[in-house]
């Protein structure tokens, strides 16, 4: 394996992997595996589930290499790959669930009717620690909110993008966010009474 | 408050709303404690979000993770190599049943003419 491509810019490497040069596209992979794997796992929660759509996206970013013209940034491109591949596992076991857990809370009717959180329940806490409720949290999302979550806060996505990729209405993605928020809402301040006791 | 109000307050905080509606919206807010209790709470949500995400490290190492994304790739390269020479086959095929036909009935109109 070539390792000397390391000091390569992106740039190079594309277009060197684009003519068929596998090592190019092999640094390629090295620089972002991780930031694919983080976001398949954000949207996935389930590591090996995780891993191979990681490794199932860079195989279609190969095959696909030829329709990259560099409007976005590389890893951008490389992460709608990603997220399109996830976004297809969470509908194949949507459908695949006669009972969805994710249906009955579509609608949102306890999140609806709770009490707005007052206080700032993450003010005070360090980055780490933040973070590390944060995902906690996430984690007991549905596929549903989680993924418009994700999608709307770390990919910073519009409501017209994130209805396009997830095949539903704009009002469906804004009600899904509100349901979503609210409930992390409520997840953290439960997180920081737990804390607190 | 309305669900329909809620969404409002939320698409004014993500800038999702035009510029009549949000300043419409935005004073409405200003005004009204309900709306600018859920605003905020909406809003601090997304302020803790951002930029807080937990960053994802694989365990495996970088030969390993290739490994497998490059024999996935040589073997779907060859899956479509043979799918191609399928393809080529199933032509040659009805391109030689057809020149055979039409020499058949070239031969038939012949002895036909004859």
């Amino acid at each position: 394996m070539d390792h000397d491509k390391s000091a390569l810019e992106e740039a190079d490497l594309v277009r060197m992997a684009q003519k068929g040069d596998m090592a190019s596209f092999e640094e390629l992979v090295a620089r972002y595996r991780d930031k694919i794997y983080a976001r398949a796992y954000s949207m996935m929660r389930h590591e090996e589930e995780a891993l191979d759509l990681s490794q199932d996206a860079w195989v279609k970013g190969w095959q696909r290499l030829a329709q990259f013209q560099g409007d976005s940034s590389f890893i951008t491109w490389m992460t709608r790959i990603v997220i399109n591949l996830c976004l297809d596992q969470l509908r194949k076991q949507k459908r695949q669930r006669a009972e969805s857990i994710e249906a009955m809370e579509e609608d949102g009717g306890v999140e609806r009717r709770m009490p707005v959180v007052q206080s700032q329940s993450h003010a005070g806490l360090e980055r780490v620690e933040l973070r590390e409720r944060i995902d906690r949290a996430l984690a007991q999302l549905s596929h549903e909110h989680r993924t418009v979550l994700v999608l709307h806060e770390f990919e910073e996505l519009e409501y017209k993008e994130i209805a396009k990729r997830m095949k539903c209405s704009i009002g469906t993605v804004m009600s899904r966010l509100f349901y979503a928020r609210r409930r992390m809402a409520s997840l953290l301040a439960g997180l920081k009474r737990e804390s607190s006791e | 408050m309305k669900h329909d109000l809620e969404l409002k307050v939320q698409a004014w905080l993500d800038g999702e709303l035009p510029d009549h509606e949000a300043r419409r919206i935005g004073e409405w807010i200003a005004r009204d404690a309900e709306a600018s209790a859920l605003a905020a709470e909406l809003g601090c949500i997304r302020q803790a979000m951002l930029r807080n995400e937990t960053a994802g490290t694989l365990d495996e190492s970088r030969e390993f993770y290739w490994s497998k994304i490059e024999r996935q790739i040589q073997r779907e390269a060859g899956i479509r190599a043979r799918r191609g020479n399928t393809l080529v086959c199933a032509l040659a095929e009805i391109f030689g049943a057809l020149a055979g036909w039409r020499a058949g009935l070239r031969a038939c109109l012949w002895l036909v003419v004859q």
